[in-house]
């Protein structure tokens, strides 16, 4: 049984290339994937010897995803019914997350994926929301360039490709 | 208890290391060994999903042409609209043979814009041009006047909106100078023959009789004269609509009988007289009672959105074919949303005196639809008029209010009636969510005052267990008429929170006591075809009214 948890309690987490972290409980426990191991262990087994373990995230990706975190602390966890209407597709992005998010791309990508795996839907919304609003309103050829991406293309490809969009409005 | 925990997080590694693998080989599969690995592998497939659902179609067009991965992003598609244009037969029959798409079809828009050219009503603003420019070609003279009335309506619309007109009209007006009166004439000509050609072979019906048969999931058909919405601002982008170039001024196709300006009303004609003129809707009503055994459609909706017309109320007159084919779609089961926009003027002559709404007919067919959830009704009533001797018919006359056992949404708009008939048909709707009121004509001395008092204290809706969702529009008063029927189509004052306010947290009447007139500075003026339009409320001072120059047109 999941015990009574001290407000102040601390977790430690390692990344993949064995940094350790001390991080508040409270903090952890954003990550719906953590949180719900946590509920399941006494608190006596994680300890700074004994960190869990984030495979697949590196140091600075934990860091980020840690800041982000540190700072959404108490914000209030949003139920399913909440999340379809408050989504509803916008791609409107609080101040401090834009800042958040203006790193390079691949680590806007890790952060996604860490998010992802750790199961952070706000987190995971935020960046795919940054990544959405760097696509909008571009050319394809603006978007080429701005992740990088080769036409691969056959010219009856992108033709088939052409006729198809008639098919669908633009909104 | 840990142990399943353990493998939750297990199973995470694993998704983790199984997402790593797919998306490499969805990089192969991509194909190209010419590719750098690190262009494709930003993000799995799953959450590349998850960024496309924050774009809109405009969006995932451009990255579906961005290479071979994205292309087999799916677009978001729902609806298909059909009319007797062939771009739009086309994208039609496209959707339907592709199995991709054509299991997520929800909706077919018949688009029933008949194209005119010129168009052939009774307008006397433009009889007045044609004579005074007697010796010019009346094609010309016609084609000019209703882009110039585009250009008007359009300052009308947002003249004293600087922002709009600079950033999106202002950049839609200049597109529009690079085309010439020709190429707005050439393009009408050229939709009016194809429209003629389809007809002719019928190739709309058939496309929807198939339509009724190819997508599994349809449950809703819309007939609107209103595709095109108003001037730059198209309601829906059908692909033919989508065929035209932004910005072009074109003479609007609405197909059903509108009334320009303050012209005259155009009264309702006996339903055999001009059937034809509602030939789209005759058509898909038609081929829907036969297809019936064939579809699964619970919605229909006859959407004039707010222009001033609607499906000839005389249909209902007495019994024909076109009655059985309404009947007959509102009898199949399950049949769960009716919105009805029905063309009225003429009914409240002493010699017509509402028949249409009396007999029955209207309401026999409607009580078909028992599981009923959503019922909406739009008329073209003309507010202005000043004849009111006849009364009009109660709601319940017409309406099967005592079968609606399961009604939830109730909407009117624009109709004349008496207060106290409006809160006893309300009365009896126990099971509402929510209730749209707008424009409507209250009859004698009833007023909007007096009306939402009775909605408080009579009806009691704050006692309901579910309190219905409140929603009250009224007309902008033309600024230089003070005319409530024709100013800006489309727009309203919408005073939803100041109602829901008042009807549920004792909040004072919107309205001077007695009258219709609003107590106070409120309300949001929403635009129905643009839906970005949101202005809060401000009176118009009242101007003289300038008379309208024919002869004053733009050359070149």
């Amino acid at each position: 049984m999941a015990e009574a948890k001290p407000a102040s309690q601390k977790i430690w987490l390692i990344s993949n290339d064995n940094a350790t972290m001390e991080v508040d409980r409270v903090v952890v426990e954003r990550s719906m994937l953590l949180k719900n191991m946590l509920e399941d262990l006494s608190h006596t087994d994680i300890t700074q010897d004994n960190p869990i373990p984030i495979p697949n995230v590196n140091e600075a990706v934990l860091r980020k995803v840690v800041e982000w975190c540190e700072h959404h602390r108490n914000d209030p966890v949003t139920t399913p019914d909440d999340e379809s209407d408050a989504r509803k597709k916008t791609t409107d992005i609080e101040e401090w997350d834009q800042k958040f998010m203006q790193v390079d791309q691949e680590m806007l990508f890790e952060i996604i994926l860490a998010s992802n795996f750790l199961d952070i839907k706000p987190l995971l919304d935020v960046g795919c929301k940054t990544v959405a609003n760097m696509i909008k309103g571009k050319s394809p050829e603006e978007i080429r360039k701005t992740f990088n991406i080769t036409n691969d293309f056959s010219a009856e490809e992108e033709e088939q490709i052409r006729r198809e969009n008639e098919w669908a409005e633009d909104r | 208890m840990e142990d399943g925990t353990s493998s939750t997080y297990a199973q995470r590694q694993n998704q983790a290391e199984d997402e790593n693998d797919k998306l490499s080989q969805a990089n192969l599969a991509g194909g190209a060994e010419s590719i750098d690995s690190t262009l494709y592998s930003p993000l799995p497939w799953e959450l590349i999903q998850n960024v496309v659902s924050y774009l809109d179609n405009r969006s995932i067009k451009s990255l579906r042409l961005t290479c071979r991965l994205f292309s087999g992003l799916k677009l978001r598609i729902n609806r298909v609209f059909i009319s007797p244009h062939s771009v739009d037969i086309l994208a039609f029959y496209a959707i339907a043979d592709s199995d991709v798409y054509r299991h997520d079809i929800v909706e077919i828009v018949y688009d029933d814009a008949f194209v005119r050219c010129p168009a052939d009503y009774n307008d006397r603003i433009y009889d007045l041009a044609v004579f005074q420019t007697r010796f010019m070609d009346p094609e010309q003279v016609w084609l000019q006047f209703e882009v110039d009335d585009n250009i008007e309506e359009i300052n009308r619309r947002y003249g004293t909106d600087v922002k709009v007109l600079s950033e999106r009209l202002g950049e839609a007006r200049r597109a529009g100078y690079k085309f010439s009166m020709e190429d707005a004439m050439q393009l009408l000509i050229y939709l009016q023959s194809e429209q003629q050609h389809n007809i002719g072979t019928e190739a709309d019906a058939k496309a929807f009789r198939c339509a009724l048969r190819h997508f599994p999931a349809l449950r809703k058909i819309t007939v609107t004269p209103a595709a095109h919405g108003s001037p730059f601002h198209p309601l829906y982008e059908t692909p033919t609509i989508r065929s035209i170039p932004l910005g072009m001024n074109y003479p609007i196709p609405r197909g059903w009988p509108t009334r320009r300006g303050n012209n005259p009303v155009m009264f309702a004609t006996p339903w055999e007289e001009e059937k034809e003129i509602w030939r789209g809707y005759n058509m898909v009503a038609k081929i829907l009672a036969e297809e019936k055994q064939h579809h699964h459609v619970s919605e229909f909706i006859i959407d004039a959105h707010y222009i001033h017309t609607g499906l000839n109320c005389r249909l209902f007159e007495q019994p024909c074919e076109e009655y059985s084919n309404f009947q007959t779609i509102l009898q199949q089961p399950n049949f769960k949303k009716l919105q009805l926009s029905l063309h009225v003027n003429g009914q409240e002559l002493p010699n017509v005196d509402w028949a249409a709404f009396r007999n029955n007919l209207l309401r026999n067919a409607i009580a078909e639809a028992s599981q009923l959830e959503h019922f909406s009704m739009e008329t073209n009533w003309d507010m202005d008029i000043l004849d009111r001797r006849i009364q009009p018919p109660t709601l319940q006359t017409f309406l099967p209010i005592e079968s609606w056992t399961a009604l939830q949404h109730f909407r009117l708009w624009n109709f004349p009636l008496r207060s106290a008939d409006l809160i006893s048909t309300l009365s009896q709707l126990t099971g509402l969510r929510s209730l749209e009121l707008g424009f409507l004509d209250l009859y004698e001395d009833d007023n909007y005052h007096d009306l939402l008092n009775d909605m408080r204290g009579t009806l009691r809706l704050h006692e309901r267990p579910a309190r219905p969702k409140v929603r009250l529009a009224i007309p902008i008063p033309d600024p230089c008429t003070r005319s409530r029927a024709n100013y800006l189509r489309g727009r309203a004052i919408w005073l939803d929170e100041e109602v829901e306010e008042f009807l549920y947290r004792g909040g004072d009447n919107l309205f001077v006591s007695g009258e219709d007139n609003l107590a106070w500075t409120m309300g949001i003026v929403r635009d129905a075809f643009d839906p970005e339009y949101e202005r809060p409320y401000v009176p118009l001072p009242r101007v003289e009214r300038s008379h309208r120059n024919p002869l004053r047109f733009r050359r070149g």
